[in-house]
């Protein structure tokens, strides 16, 4: 081995192993520093000595990434400081500040006399929010008159000098937001409504944070309505296992309480539904594709079969109060455990109308002539069609057993599933530890920096890949085989010419066209990691790949998609879908936009 | 400032998130640098070559920790650099490290080597998971950061004779868990 190699395999590690080498005298080293001062002090000063000693213990010697802060001003110089303690010690903030201009750093001039302020201590592990008081600390008409310019504010546990600080950005502009409310115009599906709760679905508003107060009034004149009924009303159930399969990019399934006007679905907010829904592309301000909404179509009530007891039991659906057999034609699907019934006629009346109260929630929704369509073939195919009943299935685990490969491979959704005997000379790097659950790959992988920084160069893996993700504790996975045949009938295809560039690591290595990719399962205490073949191709040519591998069919758009006509796809490919939580997610979804317009 | 806040500047790409993450990270960068290039014109290349990788690379990725993904950009192009001036003779401290290492290191050359330098980063990882946290970290930043053993040993508040011996026996482990993952004989 060259030592070349051996400083490329060093260089390789953890980033979590240079992370704590980085981070690990950052505490021994304060504590020192302030074992000096103190000694000093102690010299002139016993007592001081003694009372410091004792401050020493009780504060916190955090890290600086211990703790989360961030700062809101809501007008009339008070500001709401939101403070997390990720650390294991209580934290113990001073009633002492500093606030700075953003843009040259100097100290905004004070009168000297401290803010007020609530209780500043922070218990381990926890998120407190705490109220600053400024007005009697700086001139509050001054800060707000600067408009142009943000302020930071700093915090410390034990005086600026000796103790630690923490920073975070605050602006005092006084927003002016009020929030908007929309008239329903389709309004006919409301009749059946129970007339005491109308009122509340006869306007909406895209703010999620203003639909709280409203509902929560609604929630009283349900259970009034309800307990005045008697009966047995049977909730829905919530089990996510039983899933609708979407089997294409241009479906979304978000689990909520609250529909897309922002009204409650169920009788109150433990209540959760999993409407089957078109994502539309949205712009922002300078007219880029940003991503995309989503319009619930059909709407999905689940009910366990062992809580309903009698035809003339209850359910309660979107203000309607349906005995179980006024809900029989509604019925999608039924099996020993579980009947859904599909309830989009108590959401709307006509589909155009209906999209057209969507846009007029979201400025920023792109929609033509070309999304109509899709959104109207989407609900023609399916309206009425078995199939829409037929794509229930229950998935084959929950977020809480442990995963396996043979678990991934179950769960391929976007193509031929591989066998654990396909992936066994990559399963590589067994071990027990952490605490994450996810997949990842090369220039998608977040949580290790083997990606690469190029941004016109991507890697395209030959044998299979994995399509995103780990964020968080969510499992977010696509998974494809693709083999030589496939890359080489690409090429054809393409008249791409064989490696036309070459691939840079993050590593600052400039590596030839055929690459060795990482991949990671964690999964609690279960890791598997390992690596794969792959070649590098530039940005274009990763997109054309994946069009081709995806797109190559012409029914795809037709039947999978409910588009007329074949359009490229959007401008960035990211398909997050949760087999766990039965959601799923894609954008950019410019696909249906005529490209590069 | 805060990391998150560095990275929304490169967000905005607002040239004040070169400035900000030369304020935070600058002088780590610096000293991995110099730790390998013993170069001060050089180390002041790679750190801007760093800077303008972070700047290319950020956004579409959100780093988290900050200061791991821009050490491991600049040590990597130091890295690149002093292969690329390996006909110089050898002065730095990565020099001796490297050394340390080569000696612990060296495996059979068979068709299989390159498979093993594959597999290397994963058995280190595992290796380095199996040390208490102490060895752990003298460890990656003798070999990682290239910090001498005088370094360490301030920081330490060691002996630097304790760190070399500390650092001895790291690698008698190494040595004999590589054997035993059938890596070296």
């Amino acid at each position: 081995m060259t030592r070349q190699d051996i400083s490329l395999s060093v260089g390789n590690i953890s980033p979590q192993h240079i992370q704590e080498a980085e981070t690990y005298f950052e505490g021994r080293h304060l504590s020192h520093i302030r074992f000096r001062k103190i000694g000093l002090i102690a010299a002139v000063v016993s007592c001081f000595l003694l009372l410091s000693a004792f401050a020493f213990s009780i504060f916190s010697t955090l890290s600086g990434d211990s703790l989360v802060m961030n700062a809101q001003y809501s007008g009339d110089g008070i500001v709401w400081l939101e403070i997390t303690n990720q650390s294991d010690k209580e934290l113990k903030l001073q009633p002492i500040m500093k606030l700075y201009y953003y843009s040259t750093q100097e100290l905004v001039e004070s009168t000297g006399e401290e803010p007020y302020v609530d209780d500043l201590s922070i218990p381990a592990k926890a998120t407190k929010k705490i109220r600053l008081d400024l007005r009697r600390t700086y001139d509050i008409e001054a800060l707000e008159n600067n408009k142009n310019d943000f302020f930071y504010l700093q915090m410390t546990n034990d005086g600026f000098t000796l103790g630690q600080t923490w920073s975070c950005m605050v602006s005092f502009v006084v927003s002016d937001y009020v929030t908007p409310y929309y008239e329903l115009t389709d309004v006919k599906h409301l009749d059946s409504v129970l007339p005491s709760l109308q009122a509340y679905y006869h306007n909406f508003t895209p703010d999620i944070f203003a639909r709280w107060p409203d509902a929560f009034s609604y929630m009283e004149l349900v259970e009034a309505e309800l307990s005045k009924a008697g009966g047995n009303i049977v909730r829905p159930t919530n089990d996510y296992r039983l899933c609708w399969d979407s089997y294409n990019w241009m479906v979304s399934l978000f689990s909520s309480s609250f529909d897309a006007y922002n009204k409650l679905m169920g009788r109150d907010d433990t209540e959760n539904f999993t409407p089957i829904s078109v994502s539309v592309p949205c712009l922002s301000d300078d007219g880029e594709f940003k991503g995309g909404w989503y319009i619930p179509i059909f709407f999905p009530y689940k009910y366990a079969v062992a809580d309903i007891q009698s035809p003339q039991d209850y359910a309660f659906v979107r203000g309607n109060l349906l005995t179980f057999e006024q809900m029989e034609p509604y019925k999608i699907y039924e099996d020993e455990q579980y009947v859904i019934y599909e309830m989009h006629e108590f959401f709307y009346t006509d589909l155009r109308t209906y999209v057209e109260d969507m846009l007029l929630q979201r400025d920023d929704m792109y929609f033509n002539d070309e999304i109509w369509r899709r959104i109207e073939n989407f609900y023609n195919y399916f309206n009425g069609n078995p199939e829409l009943g037929e794509r229930f299935q229950y998935q084959p685990f929950r977020h809480d057993e442990p995963m396996s490969i043979d678990t991934v491979m179950e769960l391929s959704k976007l193509g031929t599933a591989l066998t654990v005997e396909d992936l066994s000379p990559y399963l590589r790097g067994h071990r027990d530890a952490g605490n994450r659950y996810g997949v990842g790959m090369s220039s998608t992988i977040d949580d290790d920096y083997e990606f690469f920084y190029s941004k016109n160069m991507d890697g395209t893996p030959i044998g299979f890949f994995l399509i995103h993700i780990p964020t968080g504790d969510r499992l977010q996975i696509g998974i494809a085989d693709v083999d030589d045949t496939d890359v080489a009938a690409f090429v054809a295809a393409h008249s791409k010419p064989e490696p036309r560039c070459q691939c840079a690591y993050t590593d600052g290595f400039y590596h030839g066209w055929q690459l060795t990719l990482d991949w990671l399962i964690e999964n609690g205490n279960h890791i598997e990691r390992g690596d794969f073949d792959g070649a590098c191709r530039t940005e274009p040519d990763k997109e054309d790949y994946y069009h081709y591998r995806f797109i190559i069919d012409d029914n795809f758009f037709v039947y999978h998609c409910w588009s007329e006509s074949r359009h490229e796809w959007g401008y960035v490919l990211v398909h997050k879908p949760s087999y766990d939580e039965c959601w799923l997610e894609t954008e950019d979804i410019a696909a249906f936009i005529e490209a590069h317009q | 400032m805060d990391d998150n806040q560095i990275v929304a500047l490169f967000y905005a790409r607002s040239e004040q998130a070169i400035v900000e993450l030369s304020n935070k990270y600058g002088k780590l960068c610096i000293s991995i640098v110099h730790n390998i290039l013993n170069d001060t014109q050089d180390a002041e290349e790679c750190v801007n070559d760093a800077y303008l990788g972070a700047w290319n690379s950020i956004p579409p990725h959100k780093p988290n920790p900050l200061s791991t993904y821009i050490c491991r950009i600049v040590r990597n192009l130091s890295i690149a650099k002093y292969h690329a001036n390996s006909a110089q003779k050898r002065n730095s401290q990565y020099d001796v490290a490297l050394d340390e290492l080569e000696n612990c290191l060296s495996s059979p050359a068979t068709v299989e080597s390159a498979l093993s330098a594959r597999e290397l980063p994963r058995l280190l990882d595992r290796f380095l998971d199996s040390l208490d946290v102490h060895s752990r970290v003298i460890f990656v930043r003798r070999y990682w950061y290239g910090d001498s053993i005088q370094d360490i040993a301030a920081k330490c508040r060691l002996r630097s004779n304790t760190v070399s011996v500390q650092l001895s026996r790291t690698r008698d482990k190494l040595r004999k868990f590589l054997s035993k993952e059938g890596y070296i004989l």
